[in-house]
């Protein structure tokens, strides 16, 4: 893109004609639209990230796009033209080269004096190649601005774009989208299991609560024991993979490949500045960020709001069109459409990643096996003590993420992925259909998908800092949404269990059967437990014993003295692991927070029969926690 | 790990448990028999025989893991239950010791040296006592603290968080196992600044101390809550005079070191550095080792320190009756410490020979003061007196008992040794039993035949049935007729109507 272009050169370097020969830096000076000390700061930049000029003035914001592509196309010699004034004919447009449009950033304009003429953003040899080959070797080309082709693209594909976003995945792969909610043969299953626990009732009622007792207790037995082996395996020095500041130091940027970064955000106006703030303090070259704010189209406030930041060329708005379902993963899906990195990640708007984390992922991926397709990085809270909600939160999710993760990525057993901050090798995210955009955890059912298709989901120690739900309110309606994808994810996997077992292996299988469903049924059945003890506890009636001969009891009595102080321990064990000494004492209140885990989980229930894709939208920005507050140390253990 | 189960080391298992095999059949052949060990046979013994099998029946007065280790042995065919405890002490002293030895070759020891260091270890009596007196809560508390000590020297080291995990589930688990737990538990709360990584204490000590103690204070709770919820006194582990959780509080006046010692915490702490300097040399020659590696003194000056402290603070609340029910202890720190000490140079494992076998010399000779009467039979068997066998009178009773088969209302606490030597409690009514306390409730009991030991006898402290009944032993009940009288006790038979 210039001719000062670092290792990738464009097809008009020493072969076009162009402005006398002179270079796209020298062009821009000459016309003033950038100063001589910027060009020698860009020439600095150049050298050390090995990236083109042209995307180091753009994502610098120091040359406006329209004077900076308008500049390329006669330092090539070529006509500019603007699409918005001057649109391209969209009968010249074939759908299934779509995609490669977005990817090449070329577009056929009009048919002229017979040959077509092919607006073209950024001439790279891979560009000049496939438009001779679709539009012939005498196609002229002409030159816009990438922005216009990605607007003109998603102006006229946003129905194809759309039809792949939402159903490239139920199409090609049915049994692993959650188009359909239960299939027949589940429903089948549930219902046999039902009827046979009434006729087992009726026929014999104790004997039916007593079995009734011993599976709940020995499932609850189990689950402490996964969590232990959990906490063991995750507790392990070295257990996810390090990166170390000396191996991101020592990492060359100008090897460092184009990093796609996509921002979902649908009402979010008031955090984009921080947003903005937060991804240029990535310590990665601007030039190769290629960062995704994805709004809704209907979000008007959002769009404007960007428009008015002025943002520099590295930030993209993709608009979505509206259809249904009106989901996250769709969004991402939608603007998957438009990235053009090796390397693809999500934040959301309020997410403050750790300025090396984008390096941090790629000496990750170095070192992980070849198959590894995604890096997970940690999440946690910056307004861990704004009140106790946001306490119990952060517990949770240093426990989560500092010690599940990494242990269920030892153990190779499917990792449901965090909401954000996964980071995943493009071509695999594509080759798999990426996102499921029916599943309203779409994260953590990729997670799963991605182990099926033999790929592994490591860790790394980077932490990315978000918004702590706050509020009672909103962190059951976040809570719910994802319960019920827990629940859509295991229903989606479970449809053969015995393929499933075959792709995952035992423990796989049954890691899966105690994470991912196991977690789901743990919240349902604990209100039940709770009210059978409050009643025996404050009406001291008799009535229970018989459902408890001693064994059960016994049992019982294991899980909910050591099981429970156990599970009180580990969340004490992650706040400390992660520094967080103040949240300690908290933990003893874990049981209160179970509780409410179960209101969202019996929410979700309600939902995965009525409303399956309906997206219970968290709202951010209710923190009084500054975000660049970031409480304690991000280090691990000592 | 595989490594730990190679032949050699099964072989080397087999052979140490032969010796230790050897020396308790020695103690037994010299009349020695532990009074606590026999008690938990029979409660075991008991519940096994009871129409229902109830945890709660052992009681909750005692930590209740030795029981379960125990359990297995009581289904062996052929296997007198009587020698389950000491079975459980030998596999379990062989196989820490085996351990021991695996870590140690992981050091890079010849295998004479190792061989050496064995012969050291094995032949101290405090670590004999431990795995041949029949005292499994004994033996594995060797185990759990040779593991507590090694996770205290690599957290001084390391400072990962596995290390603080570990050490607060041992001291978790250690509760269950052994009485002694509370007082080594409050002993290790001053002295965990020295191995705690500095910054962290520095930080916030009170998060290390919550994630260290937590494990242990909800065991605690949990067996208060057992308690409350089976006996509907949570306290009932520490306030019942039965309890083990007390250890020499009730018998206090019968114990000479109690006697000496007793209430006080400065003094016996005094004392028992002198029992420790004689016994346990190694631990000057270890600590002036290792003085210039900061973690390694510091742990090991914990493991000098931390039975010490404990033995000033369970004098001072009348639980220890001889410091070597701690002391003992040392043996496994000593084991810990020299698994992770730096390899050692030729001088420094002649050394290290050296000061071990003076401890050996210096331990046998420490049991001379002030001993408890069960550690002086123990030393009195060991060095080959015949010890006059003890309790005949409840011997007899239970052959008695055993040849008529009524059933019998009868106290299990001070007729344990009635149970054993009748070989079964099948048609016992015992304390934990319904009918016990259904019995109990009626100014003449509804049974067939009551054991009642002399209220002025041994054997009567804690007798619920004496208790109720003070005057049944001297005078009898109404239509009920003596049937057997001898060795302090007394057997009631309803008359035939």
């Amino acid at each position: 893109m210039g001719s000062n272009a670092g290792p990738k050169k464009t097809a008009g370097e020493g072969a076009g004609p162009t402005v006398k020969g002179v270079r796209i830096g020298d062009l821009l000076v000459r016309a003033g639209l950038l100063r001589e000390t910027q060009l020698t700061e860009a020439l600095a930049l150049q050298k050390s990230w090995g990236a083109r000029l042209g995307d180091i003035v753009l994502a610098k914001g120091w040359v406006r796009p329209f004077d900076f592509y308008s500049t390329l196309a006669a330092h090539f010699g070529k006509p500019f033209v603007n699409l918005i004034k001057e649109p391209p004919d969209t009968s010249l447009f074939v759908e299934r080269d779509l995609p490669r449009y977005s990817e090449l950033l070329v577009i056929p304009w009009r048919r002229r004096g017979g040959a077509t003429s092919v607006a073209v953003a950024d001439p790279t040899p891979e560009a000049m190649a496939f438009i001779s080959d679709r539009f012939g070797s005498d196609a002229e080309q002409v030159f816009t601005s990438k922005f216009d082709i990605i607007w003109q693209l998603q102006h006229h594909g946003d129905a194809y774009f759309s039809e792949l976003a939402v159903n490239e995945l139920a199409a090609s792969n049915p049994l692993q989208s959650a188009r359909q909610v239960f299939t027949s043969r589940q429903l089948w299953s549930l219902g046999l299991c039902g009827a046979l626990g009434l006729a087992s009732l009726s026929c014999s009622s104790i004997s039916t609560l007593i079995l009734f007792n011993i599976l709940v207790a020995l499932f609850f037995l189990l689950n402490f024991g996964m969590r232990s082996l959990l906490v063991w395996v995750g507790g392990a020095p070295q257990i996810d993979i390090k990166v170390t500041d000396a191996e991101v130091a020592a990492l060359d940027e100008r090897e460092l490949p184009v990093y796609t970064i996509l921002v979902p955000m649908y009402r979010e106006a008031a955090v984009l500045p921080k947003l903005a703030g937060a991804l240029r303090r990535l310590d990665y070259p601007l030039a190769k960020l290629d960062i995704k704010l994805i709004l809704e189209e209907d979000d008007e406030e959002t769009i404007n709001a960007a428009k008015e930041l002025g943002l520099e060329g590295i930030f993209e708005i993709i608009r979505v069109p509206p259809s249904f379902p009106k989901t996250k993963p769709k969004a991402c899906n939608y603007a998957l459409n438009f990235a053009r990195g090796e390397f693809i990640t999500i934040y959301d708007a309020e997410d403050m990643p750790e300025p090396d984390q984008l390096k941090k992922v790629i000496g990750a991926f170095a070192k992980a096996s070849a198959n590894t397709a995604c890096i997970q990085a940690r999440l946690n809270y910056f307004n861990a003590n704004e009140n106790w909600l946001t306490r119990m939160f952060t517990l949770e999710y240093s426990l989560w993420f500092d010690f599940y993760l990494p242990a269920l990525e030892a153990l190779k057993i499917p990792i449901p992925l965090g909401g954000t901050s996964n980071h995943f090798r493009m071509p695999v995210l594509r080759q798999i259909q990426a996102w499921d955009p029916y599943n309203v955890t779409e994260d953590a059912d990729l997670g799963v998908r991605l182990t099926q298709h033999g790929y592994r989901v490591g860790v790394v120690n980077s932490t990315t800092y978000e918004e702590a739900n706050s509020r009672v309110g909103n962190w059951i309606r976040q809570r719910s949404r994802w319960v019920k994808g827990y629940m859509q994810t295991f229903l989606v996997h479970m449809r053969h269990p015995v393929d499933l077992y075959r792709s995952l292996g035992h423990v796989g299988f049954w890691g899966f059967q105690f994470f991912i469903g196991g977690t789901v049924i743990n919240m349902l059945v604990v209100p039940m437990l709770y009210g059978i003890y409050s009643l025996w506890l404050f009406s001291g009636t008799r009535m229970l014993e018989v459902a408890f001969p001693h064994a059960v009891l016994y049992l019982s009595l294991f899980n909910f003295l050591l099981g429970n102080s156990f599970l009180v321990y580990i969340a004490m064990v992650g706040a400390f692991k992660r520094h967080y000494y103040s949240l300690i004492p908290f933990a003893v209140l874990s049981p209160l927070y179970w509780l409410l885990m179960s209101v969202a989980a019996y929410k979700a229930l309600w939902q995965l029969v009525h409303d399956p894709f309906y997206w219970e939208k968290t709202t951010h920005g209710l923190s009084k926690v500054d975000s660049s507050d970031i409480m304690g140390p991000v280090a691990d253990c000592a | 790990m595989r490594d730990l189960f190679a032949p050699r080391n099964l072989l080397l298992f087999l052979l140490l448990a032969m010796v230790l095999g050897g020396c308790t059949i020695w103690l037994l052949a010299h009349n020695y028999i532990n009074d606590v060990s026999l008690e938990r046979c029979a409660r075991l013994q008991a519940i096994l025989d009871a129409p229902q099998l109830r945890f709660e029946n052992l009681g909750l007065v005692y930590p209740h893991l030795p029981f379960y280790l125990l359990m297995p042995f009581f289904f062996v065919p052929g296997l007198s239950p009587v020698l389950a405890p000491y079975l459980t002490t030998i596999v379990v002293g062989a196989g820490l010791l085996v351990i021991w030895q695996h870590h140690l070759a992981g050091q890079g020891y010849s295998a004479w040296f190792r061989a050496g260091l064995l012969i050291a270890v094995v032949a101290h009596p405090y670590f004999l006592w431990a795995v041949t007196a029949g005292t499994v809560q004994d033996a594995l508390s060797l185990v759990l603290f040779y593991a507590f000590y090694r996770t205290l020297t690599l957290l001084a080291g390391e400072r990962d968080i596995r290390s603080f995990i570990v050490l607060a589930l041992i001291l978790a688990t250690y509760f269950f196992v052994d009485e002694r737990a509370v007082f080594l538990f409050i002993a290790l709360l001053p002295l965990l600044p020295l191995v705690a990584p500095r910054r962290m204490i520095r930080e916030s000590p009170l998060s290390v101390y919550a994630v260290v103690t937590f494990p242990f204070l909800a065991s605690v709770a949990s067996w208060a809550y057992l308690n409350w919820i089976f006996s509907n006194d949570p306290w009932l582990f520490w306030n019942s005079p039965e309890s083990s959780f007390r250890g020499g509080w009730f018998r206090a006046p019968d114990v000479e070191w109690l006697r000496l010692y007793g209430g006080m915490w400065l003094k016996p702490i005094l004392v028992s550095v002198g029992y420790a300097l004689i016994a346990f040399p190694a631990f000057v020659w270890l600590l002036a080792r290792v003085r210039r590696d900061r973690p390694l003194f510091a742990a090991s000056a914990v493991l000098f320190l931390h039975p010490l402290i404990a033995i000033g603070f369970g004098t001072m609340k009348y639980f220890i009756t001889h410091p070597m029910a701690m002391l003992f202890l040392f043996s496994s720190g000593l084991m810990a410490g020299m698994s992770l000490l730096p390899a050692l140079d030729r001088r420094g494992r002649r050394g290290a020979l050296a000061v071990l076998l003076f401890g050996v010399i210096g331990g046998w000779y420490s049991l001379n003061w002030a001993p408890d009467p069960e550690i002086r039979q123990w030393r009195d068997a060991f060095v080959g007196e015949q010890l006059v066998p003890r309790h005949q009178g409840d011997i007899a009773l239970g052959q008695w008992l055993r040849n008529h088969r009524q059933a019998t209302l009868m106290d299990e606490n001070g007729g344990f040794r009635v149970i054993v030597a009748r070989g079964d409690a099948k048609s016992l009514m015992l304390s934990f039993s319904d009918e016990f306390k259904m019995a109990l409730k009626r100014q003449v009991p509804n049974v067939e035949q009551i054991a009642i030991p002399d209220p002025a006898g041994v054997n009567a402290t804690g007798d619920r049935i004496d208790r109720e009944y003070p005057l049944l032993y001297s005078r009898g009940m109404e239509n009920f007729a003596l049937v057997y009288d001898g060795g302090g006790w007394r057997v009631y038979r309803r008359k035939e109507m």
